[in-house]
């Protein structure tokens, strides 16, 4: 069905839903996957008090991305998926969608929280830039793909998580 | 697959690329033309009934959605009306178009997808007029 699937690798909640989704995805329509990390430098970086020790924080930041990257590649090809990576610096919507066209996907998949209300200019950001600038279809996810279509990647992502936490607690219930 | 036709510039592309996705696929399609019955059958700029014709057009190439077409009138954006349509028929992904265009265009024709994007738990495939249907 697709052949080249593009995902953001992150640590927010709904970049790893969208990962999730997104092998899923390409090991049920044998697609290629292109795992894109965006690398952004925290704010604190700019304080005055951090312009001595800047670098030695920036390489803890640097094995944080890697480590990331090296996550999502792992479940990728535990689920059998082939896959490429990215890694990237600037700002993630516009990279995204430029990684997109680089590799004429097919789609692109990207998480969003399903939460009416506030704040939701900052819960969905990334979905609402990618989904008026893109020129590929969006695939908007706000849930993990039911089990039958993949289930949990197994790599202590949020998801993960929050289901064996949901299983430590059913099996305290008397 | 509920596809959602709301008269936006992007929804026949969306229709059309829903189509040949489920032809490819072979997944079952359900289009919802949605007729918003504000102010957009006011201005004849915004007026969503021609577009809703080329969808149907489109759909009657292909003989097997003939009697899996809705109609529904949502005087108000017809969120719900979606949402009640995906459950009703079990969709498992929801297909709209987005459009591209000026600022005001984008305000206007956006509030669907966004409003869903909030409300629901399903999956949304977004597609705009740029998308090139390349399993055709």
């Amino acid at each position: 069905m697709y052949k080249r699937i593009v995902v953001a690798v992150g640590d927010y909640p709904e970049l790893d839903t969208a990962l999730e989704y997104a092998i899923a995805l390409a090991a049920d329509s044998d697609a290629e996957l292109s795992l894109l990390r965006v690398c952004t430098v925290p704010l604190i970086f700019g304080a005055l008090d951090m312009v001595t020790c800047s670098h030695l924080a920036l390489e803890n930041v640097m094995e944080a991305h890697t480590h990331l990257l090296a996550c999502a590649a792992a479940a990728a090809e535990e689920a059998g998926v082939s896959y490429t990576t990215t890694a990237r610096w600037g700002a993630i919507p516009d990279l995204l969608m430029r990684t997109a066209d680089e590799v004429e996907c097919d789609v692109i998949v990207v998480g969003s929280p399903a939460s009416p209300g506030w704040p939701w200019p900052y819960n969905r950001y990334l979905a609402r830039q990618v989904m008026a600038r893109a020129r590929q279809p969006v695939l908007v996810v706000s849930q993990p793909p039911p089990a039958s279509y993949g289930g949990h990647c197994g790599h202590g992502c949020w998801w993960c998580m929050m289901a064996l936490l949901g299983q430590i607690w059913r099996s305290s219930m008397p | 697959m509920l596809v959602v036709h709301d008269g936006s510039p992007g929804a026949d592309m969306a229709v059309e690329y829903a189509l040949t996705l489920a032809d490819t696929a072979g997944l079952d399609t359900c289009i919802l033309r949605l007729r918003t019955g504000g102010l957009s059958h006011k201005v004849p700029c915004l007026r969503p009934a021609m577009k809703a014709s080329t969808a149907l057009s489109i759909a009657g190439t292909h003989p097997a959605l003939a009697e899996s077409n809705d109609e529904i009138l949502a005087p108000w954006g017809g969120i719900s009306s979606i949402l009640e349509t995906a459950t009703e028929r079990r969709c498992d992904v929801i297909v709209l178009g987005t459009h591209q265009g000026r600022s005001w265009q984008r305000l206007w024709y956006g509030h669907l997808a966004r409003g869903l994007m909030a409300m629901t738990d399903l999956p949304l495939l977004v597609v705009n007029r740029f998308t090139v249907c390349r399993y055709a």
